[in-house]
This record gives structure tokens, sequence and C-alpha cells, in this order.
């Protein structure tokens, strides 16, 4: 019997999840689509968790982290809910003690993460826009019809990248048609928005930032093997794809969770918590003009969290609260 | 007559003040509430999208008075002293209301420059028909411009954040209070220039001197008052301002410099609050670790 650790990171896009063993080496992982069904994505993900490292396998500790880590917290019953942001420079730091800047672009969010000795010191988000992540790239792959598994391939392929104006989807996507009205090839149209991309990232979100040596690029875009050459090319520097970039954030939950259980019992609930019904509702307050959207969790017909209320009339009225 | 008053922008340093003085002219003055999700979306039908929050904020109050008073209240601030200003939206809030209310709501909107009894007495003239009145209710008032004494208390040992951002941001709740509620939770003691006495946030030093935007200057100085005791420095910057994407860049490099977190956070109408409790958190989460970590060594 080994202990293992769980971390599950719930994005808007995707559905992480990892066990790791006390070394943080990862014993089993998954990625799903979340698919707008958080709930849906994280059974699946704990019922395909646990048949992969099987009954000898005792989870002490679980962690949640991504946009949805509250309901991942509260559905597990997670040792730590912690932001994306220490998820991701945690595991960073864990495999690539040397790195002094990562940068993470998932399926509408995109980040970067200063480095200094091992040290988390600076961090930024893209705010609103999603023109520059996973979800961008995907909606132009659809565009031009190209699996987007293919799509970094392609662009490698380029012999003249052609230029993208990459602020918006919108304006993208017409410079793109335009772009191949003019009859200019499909890999050359590809570098290009992987160069809108990067540049968008670097306008925005890495703005002002001093990007130093050794660089790390993780989450499901650094799959994209273009976006990591236009990376390259822009920085005028090696950039590295650490093994486990898909799960990076589930692991340094993971690992939070190693640290955050030292000396004590987990509440991770097993992974039977798949069997449980769980459901997510959503009522509008009416209490004041604000009118908060506030969102109810039910564990097999009992409410166990509500948030989403300014003034935490709700929230605070369950009996069984959330750390 | 009533009179209304927005609950926005200056409101929030001299409310008080412009009550007192209204309702000692006989007029009813009718402050707007609190502003909600409702005022917001009601001041986005008004302002260009280009504007800032605050901007499209008062335009949402300013709207909701529209019909219910007989006049808005509305002083035009230009500016203060020699070369300091309120910025050109400020300055112009005044023209979008005026659009906005039509013929059937009158505006009051004494424009101060340099002297600011003196345009307030004429508006009060304006208001009651009598002079005396007008002056008496003004000298009345007067008292309330000055706001309670300050006095910064540093208790020794506390986590301290400075929160640097417009009063009309952080006082606004809906605003500043996820803002706030994000740092008190995780502990931290927010201090903001409202702490701070006017001979710190009026100084003239250095950089603060090429600084003509009046309140950017009370900002910047009230930063470099106290970037040296915090244990962060958190600057709320309103999407669309010129002035504090300015300043802000200027704060920004002088807290690298002196090796102080440093968040800036951008308010928009888009603006998630759980993207910004997300943002809070993890900075003070790089701090604290920063901190174990350079005494640990």
């Amino acid at each position: 019997m080994s202990e293992a650790y769980l971390g599950i990171d719930v994005g808007s896009i995707s559905t992480k999840g990892v066990v790791i063993d006390r070394d943080a080496q990862v014993l089993a992982s998954r990625y799903l689509r979340t698919q707008g069904s958080p709930v849906v994505a994280i059974r699946r993900l704990l019922r395909e968790l646990g048949e992969m490292v099987g009954g000898e396998t005792v989870i002490s500790g679980a962690g949640t982290t991504g946009s949805a880590r509250r309901l991942a917290g509260v559905i597990v019953q997670a040792d730590i809910v912690k932001n994306e942001i220490i998820a991701h420079a945690v595991a960073a730091c864990r495999f690539h003690p040397e790195a002094r800047t990562v940068l993470e672009i998932g399926g509408q969010d995109s980040k970067i993460i200063i480095l200094r000795d091992g040290i988390p010191v600076d961090f930024a988000m893209n705010n609103v826009c999603a023109a520059g992540t996973g979800s961008f790239l995907d909606h132009q792959a659809t565009r031009l019809s190209i699996p987007i598994e293919d799509f970094g391939g392609l662009a490698l392929k380029a012999k003249h990248r052609v230029n993208i104006a990459g602020r918006c989807t919108v304006f993208a996507e017409s410079d793109m048609i335009h772009k191949a009205q003019l009859g200019i090839a499909t890999s050359d149209i590809v570098a290009g928005l992987c160069d809108a991309i990067v540049r968008n990232y670097m306008n925005t979100v890495a703005r002002g930032k001093e990007i130093r040596p050794p660089v790390l690029f993780q989450g499901g875009v650094a799959a994209n093997v273009g976006v990591r050459d236009a990376f390259e090319r822009a920085l005028g520097q090696p950039v590295t794809v650490p093994e486990h970039f898909l799960v990076m954030g589930a692991v340094g939950a993971a690992i939070l969770a190693m640290e955050e259980t030292e000396g004590r019992q987990t509440r991770f609930d097993g992974f039977g918590t798949a069997d449980i019904e769980f459901e997510t509702r959503a009522f509008e307050c009416d209490g004041c003009p604000n009118r908060c959207e506030v969102i109810e969790t039910l564990r097999a017909g009992q409410v166990i969290d509500r948030y989403g209320d300014r003034c935490g009339k709700w929230s605070e009225a369950v009996v069984q609260p959330v750390r | 007559m009533r009179v209304g008053i927005p609950r926005a922008l200056l409101y929030y340093r001299y409310g008080p003040f412009w009550e007192r003085f209204l309702a000692g002219l006989g007029v009813e003055p009718v402050v707007t509430r609190r502003t909600d999700k409702e005022l917001l979306q009601l001041g986005l039908q008004h302002v260009s999208s280009e504007v800032c929050l605050p901007i499209k904020i008062i335009a949402g109050h300013i709207a909701d008075l529209k019909g219910r008073v007989d006049a808005v209240f509305l002083p035009r601030m230009v500016w203060l002293e020699d070369e300091l200003y309120a910025c050109p939206k400020m300055i112009g809030i005044v023209d979008i209301a005026r659009m906005m209310l039509g013929d059937g709501t009158r505006l009051i909107a004494p424009s101060i420059k340099r002297n600011f009894l003196w345009p307030h007495f004429r508006a009060g003239v304006e208001m009651c028909g009598s002079p005396l009145r007008a002056a008496r209710s003004l000298a009345r008032a007067r008292s309330l411009l000055a706001g309670p004494p300050v006095a910064l208390r540093l208790e020794p040992g506390e986590k301290r954040i400075a929160l640097i951002g417009h009063f009309y941001n952080i006082e606004d709740d809906y605003i500043g209070q996820p803002i706030i509620s994000a740092f008190r939770k995780q502990g931290y003691r927010l201090v903001t220039k409202d702490e701070l006495p006017e001979s710190v946030l009026r100084g003239r030093q250095g950089f603060a001197k090429s600084i003509r935007w009046v309140f950017e200057r009370e900002l910047y100085n009230a930063f470099r008052f106290l970037v040296g005791s915090v244990d962060g420095v958190c600057v709320l910057v309103s999407m669309g301002c010129g002035p504090d994407s300015l300043i802000a860049e200027f704060m920004k490099e002088e807290a690298g410099r002196r090796g102080v977190p440093f968040l800036q956070l951008v308010l928009d109408e888009h603006t998630g609050t759980a993207g910004l409790v997300t943002r809070i958190e993890a900075f003070l989460e790089l701090s604290q670790r920063r901190q174990q970590l350079t005494r640990a060594a």
C-alpha cells in the first residue's frame, strides 16, 4: 500500500487530474474536456483515476485548483483549494527548479509567472479577453478545417510567415480569410496565427515583465509545437515544455495537498465520490438590486455549498462550510 | 424643491458638505442609493463604452435621478490650484449629465476653478433665491469640508497592504467592497490615503511636482509615503483611465526597485469578482512565500 496524493484542476475548457507519489512522480493522469459541465467532468475524472491507480493506492491528501476549484473542492472534500497561479508555480519549481519564467496558456486563461531562485515573485493573468488562448486557436483551426493536433506541425512547415492581427478573434478571422483569398499557403497562415497568439500574449499578459531564461511553457497550448516555435522566435531563446505540461496545475494542487496534510488525516472522500449524485443549480437572489446569481451545490439532494452572493446571506447559511 | 445628488465620484469627498449645504438652503437633497448592479447597468446604457468605470457608474446615478427630482446638483471640478487639474472625464461628466437629463430636470453645476466656496454660493443663490440664506448655509456646512482628523497608526507585527486607488473607487461598495474583503479575509490590514494628512498628499517634492492631476498627485504621494512600511502595494486602476495608467507605471517601477510586492488591478464592468479574488489571493501568497524563503535564507 503506497501513499499518494490527488490533484484536480478544473478549467473552463478542460478538467485535469493527477495522482502523484511522495516524490511528486506522476502515477496517473487524465485530461478531459469540461464541456460546460464541471460536475460531470469531475466525477468522470475521479472514476477514471480510481481505476488507473487501483485499490492498493491510498489517497492521503487531495487538492483542487483552476477556475472551478471551489466546486471541485466541495465535491471531493479537498484538503486544500488553491488558485491556479500558485499551483502552476509550485509544480514548475518542483520539476524545473532552475526555471525563471513560466508561460502558461490554457483554454481561456493565460498567465505568466516570474520565478527567482525557485520562488514565485510576480505574475500576471489575461483580463477579460480570451483572444490569445487555446479557444482562439481551436476556433481558427475549425475555421481552416485543420485538426487542432496537426495545427502546430503545419506551422513549422511555413515558408513565409504572414502577419495576422491577433488582438481580437473577430479581426483575426477576417484577416485570415483575406490572406487565404490572396492565395497564401495554409501553412503560412497557420504560422501567422501562432505568431499572433505570441504577440498578443507578449503585449497583454507579459507586458512589462522581464522574461529571463530558462523559460518553461505549460498549459494545453504548449502541446502546439507551432506556438512553442513562435515563442522561441519572439524571445530569441529556447523554450522548454515540461513533461507533464498538460496537467501541471493538477500536479501543483497535489503537491500542495501533500504539504497541507503533513501530520494529519485527509478529508478526501475516496474515489467512490464518483458514484454520488451531485447537482448544481443557480438562482437569482431578489434581496437587493444587485440581484446576485447564487450557485448551489447539492450532494445527494442536500445543499453543501453556496456562493456568488456579494453579501454572504446565502453562502454563510450553509451548515457545512468549506474552508 | 427636490435636488438630487449622485452618490458617486466627488460625492465620496464632498457628500456630507453638499447635503448640509443644500438642506440649509431649504431644498430637499435626494442622494441616490449605494451603487449596485442595476445602477451600473443603467449607466452603461448612457455612456460610451470607452469611458472609465466610475464615469459609467455616475451616469447610472444621474439616470436614476432623472424625472424624480426637480434638479441635479453636480459641481464641475476643473482645477483646485494653479496647474492642478481634475481629469477631463470628471470635468466632462457635467456635459454628459446635461444631455442625459434633457429639459425636464434642471442641472445645477457650479464650475470650481481655484475658488471652491464662491461657485457654491452662486449655486446656492440660484436654488433658494436669497444671498443671505446661501451665505449662512455655506458657512454652517463649511466645517464638514475638513473631514475627521487623520492619524496613521501602524501596529507592530500586523500584515499591511497599501491600497492605492481613488476614493471614489475604494469607497464605492460595488467596486471596492469585494477587493477590500478579499484582503481582510487573508488577515491583512489595508492602509489607504484616507489615513494620511493633507500635508503628505499635497506634497510637491520630486516627481509629484510634475503630476498635474490633483487626485493622481495624492495617490503618488500616498504611495511614496507608505511604500517603505507595508508588505505590499495594490494599485486600483480604472480601465480607460489615462492618468491612472501613467502614474501606476511609475509606482510599479519604484516598488520593483525597492523589492516591494506590487499588484495592479484593472477595474471595468466586465471584471468578475472571481478574477479579482484569484489575483489578490495569488499576490498575497506569493509575497508570503517570498518572505518566508528570504527569512529562511
